[in-house]
């Protein structure tokens, strides 16, 4: 090697490992730009919310900073619509999960949903919560390969699960791994959601001062049916259940002919991840053509979902103003326990439906076309 | 969006297991020069409702009885179309069972575009399943597209279809043979620069480089010239070798378990480690490197092989992978030995090569240990957590060799440096017998 280039190599190289240590040391993180929250019209009043707020504010005061900035989230789009109805930890959901927390921090998120829910919402959260409870200990769990599918060859205990599944946080069922999120920061003047889920429940509360909206609200359960130490039965979604049931048992045969739908379900169809995503189409019977008595388990079927929410009997309104523009729709059989069974109901603002995954495995949802998330976004 | 795609797999692969359905059929393409291969995975359960058909749940006995019919189904459900409206062809290459914990079958499908079509834009029109079953979704991803850099180390989401959105305009033009070549390019840069092994032995093979050896020692420093000189030759050996190896690798020639090639390369790095403390092959370099070569090009044809390339595509990514192999060690070796060499002439040298070449050991002696017994590696997340901050690593020799260089020059200036260099100079060019 001569001189020259010799000399050439050696000044790159060092005039390349300086620069490289300058670019080092000037690296900077880029950015995050702010999103301005869309108007919200048609929310619902909210008279609740300050209580919700105090119990909020509470139950935040409870936890350690990182739990607190897991807890506490930002208002937007793409966090708010991170819920499932499938197991699955923090992977698919937001918030800190019951599992993290001492019985005492428990004890006041459970307190944020019982003033968020009301009596008879918060009897089907803790309801839905227990089955998980029972499934999660191998009292139920009949796994269905889909509707009119074949039985799924292993009958599965899923609680030797556990450790195994996606996000790798200890099982997947029973009631500690539920969860309790806030989108914004609880306020009673500024927009925030209230997100409490899990395996089967995914419910989304929006705040925006005194008004608010109570969608979408997913409920779930397996085992639907079971017995207690004490003999109790439970049967958490039977109002839902019941209701649909009669309403399709109800139907004249020329109804029921219109009413059923070519198409095969094993899920609800405007599901998580589904948000807007309203068939162009609403297919179905109208309700105005059904007799009164079809028209009361109408009734009572919007009830047993809106009635979950304090703003109930609000909806219960608004739903009735507009019964006769629903239609109802159903596949499968009008057992409403079949596997791949489903109803569906569908008005200009409701939106429910009902699908059975098994005889002891239901999947509902509940939303209203104009304020799912209290429209703070658009989809 | 990539990083959904192992969320999505994860769901699928799990689910069933617990009770719900099987959310999703996947479909995997892979675009060749004169067409696309499909690999459709689709789960039993929801296939049997959506084909109308009580499917038995076992996957083998599943094709065993419906094999057959499952292709004119499928067939029935796929239809890829030119953009000028003429249809594809498309044929069943293969049908497998996939018995696992959910049953799947998987269907592999060959796609030609009509004559003068494009083989790269295309509507891709499917609805297996999701014809009847309306709550059941696919994923389309694309895991081979050498033109636009996609691997299937690195898949791409296109998107998801359902009842509604039955259609998928493919557009993958725009791609060229140098994007797919600056892929690979990149791809061996990140696996050199990522690979804190590799840059170790890189480092503990040109530790000893400036030094001359005597008695079975390390002595005194060498001079600027015969260090380059070594190194130079060094690197070609090791250069060439695992080219070697690389090709022959991926051409399917030479497979190894990788096991035993990682297990090799940390043997490989602690004979580096040793022979810079102490000169163990002293004039032998330019042989033990290409033979060491050769074990880590094993290494490098691991990360190419399964992208379902052509063999054109496939000597096209070997190429492109093994120049940004090069590079990343040439920025390396040019980075560092100016101040290696530099540092070499005073005595602290010493002692930074013994620490340098025993931390190395340490390292290799753990990935050893871990790789071919299969012990608990402690060390690994440390050597990763010191290799992460290789630049502050630069800095700490820059500001060392400055200072060691300042001082002992203010101290003993001249003579000593100038002694030992010339000494130094007439022993190496003796015993590697290069005359220039």
């Amino acid at each position: 090697m001569n001189r020259p280039a010799f000399l050439t190599l050696t000044a790159v190289g060092i005039a390349l490992s300086l620069g490289l240590i300058a670019v080092n040391f000037s690296s900077v993180a880029p950015q995050a730009a702010a999103q301005a929250p869309a108007p919200a019209p048609d929310l619902l009043a909210s008279p609740k919310v300050a209580d919700v707020v105090e119990a909020a504010d509470a139950f935040l005061a409870t936890l350690s900073d990182e739990q607190r900035a897991t807890a506490e989230i930002v208002l937007k789009s793409s966090l708010a619509v991170r819920w499932t109805n499938f197991p699955g930890g923090s992977n698919v959901r937001n918030g800190v999960f019951y599992r993290d927390l001492k019985p005492e921090q428990v004890e006041a998120a459970l307190k944020v949903a019982r003033v968020a829910l009301g009596d008879e919402g918060f009897s089907r959260y803790q309801e839905v919560r227990a089955a998980d409870d029972v499934f999660a200990k191998g009292g139920g769990g009949r796994g269905p390969g889909g509707p009119g599918g074949p039985a799924q060859k292993k009958g599965g205990d899923p609680a030797k699960k556990k450790g195994g599944g996606p996000g790798g946080g200890g099982a997947m069922f029973g009631s500690a791994n539920y969860m309790i999120a806030f989108l914004g920061k609880p306020s009673k003047t500024k927009p925030w959601i209230l997100q409490l889920g899990g395996h089967h429940l995914a419910i989304n509360i929006y705040y925006k001062g005194t008004t608010g909206a109570a969608t979408p609200y997913h409920v779930a359960a397996q085992p639907t049916v079971w017995k207690d130490d004490q003999g109790k039965t439970h049967d958490p979604l039977a109002p839902m259940r019941d209701s649909l049931h009669g309403l399709l048992i109800s139907l004249t045969p020329e109804q029921s002919k219109r009413a059923k739908l070519d198409a095969r379900f094993n899920d609800v169809y405007v599901g998580p991840g589904k948000d807007g995503k309203f068939p162009a189409k609403s297919e179905g019977v109208p309700v105005s053509e059904l007799s009164e008595t079809s028209k009361d388990f109408v009734r009572k079927a919007i009830a047993a979902w809106t009635g979950d929410s304090p703003q109930g009997v609000e909806y219960q309104k608004l739903y009735e103003a507009e019964l006769d523009k629903v239609n109802l729709a159903y596949s499968g059989t009008t057992d409403v326990g079949e596997r791949g069974d489903y109803v569906r109901l569908d008005g200009p603002r409701v939106w429910i439906e009902f699908a059975t995954q098994g005889s002891d495995h239901y999947h509902t949802i509940w939303r209203d076309r104009l304020t799912d998330y209290g429209a703070e976004f658009s989809f | 969006m990539r990083r959904l795609l192992p969320i999505l797999i994860l769901l699928m692969a799990a689910a069933p297991a617990w009770g719900h359905p099987m959310p999703n059929s996947a479909i995997v393409l892979r675009l060749h020069r004169t067409g696309m291969d499909a690999d459709l995975t689709l789960p039993i359960g929801e296939l049997g409702v959506g084909w109308e058909k009580p499917l038995p749940p076992d996957a083998v006995e599943m094709v065993r009885q419906y094999g057959a019919a499952l292709e004119d189904y499928v067939l029935a459900h796929v239809r890829p179309y030119a953009p000028d409206g003429r249809p594809w062809t498309v044929t069943v290459r293969k049908v497998t069972p996939v018995a696992e914990q959910n049953p799947d079958v998987r269907v592999l499908l060959s796609m030609t575009p009509p004559p003068g079509a494009p083989v790269d834009r295309l509507t891709f029109r499917y609805d297996v399943i999701f014809h009847h079953l309306i709550t059941h979704t696919a994923v389309v991803s694309v895991a081979s597209d050498w033109r636009n850099g996609v691997t299937g180390e690195a898949p791409v989401l296109l998107g998801s279809m359902r009842d509604t959105s039955t259609e998928l305009v493919i557009d993958r033009s725009g791609g060229s043979w140098f994007r797919g070549f600056a892929a690979m390019f990149c791809l061996g840069a990140r696996h050199i620069a990522e690979g804190t092994d590799h840059l170790l032995f890189l480092l503990a093979l040109i530790l000893p480089a400036p030094l001359v050896a005597s008695g079975g020692r390390w002595g005194g420093y060498a001079g600027w010239r015969p260090a380059f000189r070594r190194i130079v030759k060094v690197v070609t050996a090791f250069t060439l070798g695992h080219s070697i190896t690389l090709l022959l690798g991926v051409l399917g020639w030479v497979n190894l378990p990788g096991n035993l090639v990682e297990s090799a390369i940390a043997l490989s790095i602690l004979i580096s480690a040793v022979h810079a403390s102490l000169p163990v092959f002293r004039g032998h370099e330019v042989f033990i490197a290409g033979g060491f070569g050769l074990v880590h090009g094993l290494a490098f044809a691991s990360t190419l092989t399964g992208f379902g390339f052509d063999p054109w595509t496939m000597v096209s990514s070997v190429l492109g992978f093994n120049l940004g192999i090069e590079a990343v060690q040439l920025l390396v070796i040019l980075a560092a030995m100016p101040w290696l060499v530099l540092l070499a002439r005073s005595r602290v040298y010493g002692p930074f090569r013994i620490a340098g070449a025993t931390l190395t050991g340490i390292a290799a002696t753990a990935w050893l240990a871990e790789r071919a017994f299969g012990w608990d590696n402690r060390l690994a997340p440390i050597v990763e957590g010191v290799a992460s901050h290789v630049l502050w690593l630069l800095a700490t020799l820059v500001a060392l060799a400055v200072t060691a260089t300042f001082t002992e020059n203010t101290m003993s200036p001249g003579r000593r440096n100038h002694q030992i260099r010339r000494i130094g100079e007439a022993e190496l060019d003796r015993a590697d017998c290069v005359k220039a």
